[in-house]
């Protein structure tokens, strides 16, 4: 790697750590360390291919989002996991209060596999549709709907406060729906 | 909840679920770049070492090697390091100490705070106890870091001879004291406060009672008694728990999980138990509780014992009868428990199975003027990421055991100022894990050293 590269990929690094350890950080359930070693792997292999890539950060959240799922089979210890930045009220107005609802919400979704929650992470953190999904993991459309459908239906067994699916809950606002989702 | 609920929640936890920490570790890009350039180098080294291998392997399989075809495994022990730096810390007396982002924090009879920069082990930030006068605190923990904020203890009424214990948040980044709170006796166990999703659980104003003091301003949030139970708390998952024994022989002769709310301090049940126990530590969502199986009078005489693991999110209980109490560091499914004379036993924490023991090879002086007292190793820090259980004893030596054989993988040394010393029966130094090194801490010397594990068997 020439100094000019190396000072780019110095750059890269700088700017965009802590939007991937925050990536990170929900593929591996909160787990610190692990998320560190995921982002750390993942500018590995970018940085083999630095001069071929233009969109270095897509390729490392494709190359995490696909690491994290090949490493499902790995025993991993469980750990505690962190809130560190506690988050505004979540207003769901049902009852339950927001700090609960986001504890309980946490803790489900750190005990889903891996699979699960990297299928919500892209989802519902990086706004993927099911395409982009589909395309991201290598894997089929159908089996991102019923991936999704299965860490949703497991979340909702984890954390029972989430209450069973409402069977009049038909409108979805089309602000909340995912990219490329069907309802 | 209806999906449209479901999901907006998830959204938003996922959006605000954050690292403690976001920022990038220092150089970490120069040394991805170095790491990258060391795999580079090993693969063509790797290639050259093949074809060379291909070479001399035509060669034993045509006889001119005059191998009898076994060959020595190689050993499985290392005995490498590097010793990142080693620092003699202010101060004499030295009682716990504990890691935050990129710096390692300590406490000790003179000083309420001190911390070291993890890079270098140069002191950056001080914070001197004030009247000292017996040159020693209550041993014990150092509550934690959070939020660039240091929890720990100090005396409430310095100088006084009964000076009570205050629970202290230091502002690292200002070095002012934020706020205070005075506990309800002088314990400074790591259970005396507990970091909580959204708040500090305190061990105040009275041994029965518990206060949840909000992180940032030190407001009671609410607080929460219990009669006739001595009980231990924890965090797990960001939430609250007790785990409650009788007090005495005349109390209901129970235990109890008891799970706080975090908002409101609502106590919930999670499960009951015959007999007293006591708190082992927490094996993911499960709590592990010991009791006595023997007919003991009291959990520390010797004989054989209960295991109870209490998973918390169904309240189901399970119990093994164990040789021993297995007291000890719970990690990831397995307990390492102090086998006595130096040695390390590991027991599953699912049924209770003893999984291992070892002679950890460490020098633990006697007290000469007591022989039945002997120094102590430092708990277990167990490195998960190579399942590598690390222990340190007072003279400096360290060694690393498979945490899933027991096998030896690491030996090590740090010369210590003090080999010489008195022994400090009963006093253990503290090891602790710091990016995928060890950070030691043995009365006031203070190191990072990094081991050099043997690879792992293809």
């Amino acid at each position: 790697m020439d100094p000019q590269d190396h000072e780019r990929f110095r750059d890269f690094v700088d700017v965009r750590w802590s939007a991937l350890l925050r990536l990170a950080n929900l593929l591996t359930g909160g787990d610190r360390h692990e998320a560190e070693d995921l982002v750390q792997s993942a500018l590995m292999k970018v940085l083999g291919r630095w001069r071929q890539i233009e969109d270095p950060e897509g390729y490392v959240r494709k190359v995490m989002y696909r690491h994290q799922i090949s490493r499902w089979r790995l025993r991993r210890p469980h750990r505690e996991a962190t809130f560190a930045a506690p988050p505004k009220d979540l207003g769901v107005a049902d009852g339950t209060s927001a700090a609960d609802l986001r504890i309980t919400v946490g803790q489900a979704l750190a005990r889903l596999t891996p699979r699960q929650r990297t299928m919500l992470v892209l989802r519902y953190f990086e706004d993927l549709s099911e395409t982009e999904v589909a395309s991201a993991l290598g894997c089929s459309v159908g089996t991102v709907r019923s991936t999704t459908h299965r860490s949703l239906a497991r979340l909702r067994g984890l954390a029972p406060e989430l209450g069973a699916p409402a069977q009049a809950a038909a409108t979805v606002p089309s602000s909340s729906v995912p990219k490329g989702a069907h309802v | 909840m209806n999906a449209d609920q479901l999901d907006r929640a998830i959204r938003d936890v996922l959006h605000t679920w954050a690292p403690d920490d976001p920022s990038a570790p220092t150089d970490v890009a120069d040394r991805i770049v170095r790491r990258h350039r060391r795999r580079s180098r090993m693969r063509v080294t790797g290639a050259a070492l093949g074809l060379t291998g291909i070479a001399f392997g035509a060669l034993l399989v045509t006889g001119t090697g005059g191998d009898d075809g076994t060959r020595q495994p190689a050993s499985r022990v290392s005995r490498q390091s590097n010793l990142l730096w080693q620092t003699t810390m202010p101060g004499k007396s030295w009682d716990a100490c504990t890691t935050g982002p990129r710096a390692v924090y300590c406490r000790g009879a003179e000083y309420d705070g001190i911390g070291l920069d993890a890079r270098t082990g140069k002191v950056v930030w001080q914070q001197k106890a004030k009247g000292v006068s017996s040159g020693r605190s209550p041993a014990g923990s150092l509550p934690g870091v959070r939020d660039g904020v240091l929890y720990s203890y100090a005396d409430h009424a310095p100088g006084a001879p009964r000076a009570g214990t205050d629970l202290v948040a230091f502002h690292i980044g200002s070095r002012k004291v934020l706020w205070k709170h005075e506990l309800a006796d002088d314990s400074r166990r790591w259970s005396s406060a507990v970091l909580f999703d959204g708040g500090v659980l305190a061990n105040a104003p009275t041994s029965k009672r518990v206060t949840a003091l909000d992180y940032r301003t030190g407001r009671t949030l609410w607080t929460h008694y219990r009669s006739d139970v001595d009980c231990d708390r924890a965090a797990i998952g960001g939430v609250p728990y007790l785990m409650c024994s009788p007090d005495s022989e005349k109390a209901p002769q129970r235990s109890t999980v008891v799970r706080l709310d975090p908002a409101t301090g609502e106590p919930r049940t999670v499960a009951t138990v015959k007999g007293p126990t006591a708190y082992i530590g927490t094996d993911g969502d499960a709590v592990l509780l010991g009791g006595m199986a023997g007919g003991q009078r009291f959990l520390s005489d010797p004989g054989p014992a209960t295991l109870t693991r209490v998973d918390v999110s169904s309240g189901k209980v399970s119990q093994h009868r164990v040789d021993s109490l297995p007291m000890g560091v719970v990690a990831d499914g397995i307990i390492l428990a102090s086998g006595g004379n130096g040695s390390a036993v590991a027991y599953s924490a699912d049924d209770g199975k003893r999984l291992w023991s070892r002679d950890l090879g460490l020098k633990l002086r006697k007290d000469s003027r007591d022989p039945t007292m002997r120094e102590l190793p430092s708990d277990a820090a167990v490195d998960l990421g190579n399942r590598v259980a690390y222990y340190l004893d007072p003279s400096g030596h360290l060694v690393g055991l498979d945490l899933d054989s027991g096998a030896m993988r690491w030996r090590g040394q740090v010369q210590v100022q003090v080999p010489k010393r008195q022994v400090e029966a009963g006093v253990a130094p503290e090891l602790m894990v710091y990016d995928h090194g060890l950070i030691g801490q043995i009365g006031g010397e203070l190191f990072r050293i990094k081991p050099t594990l043997p690879k792992a068997r293809s």
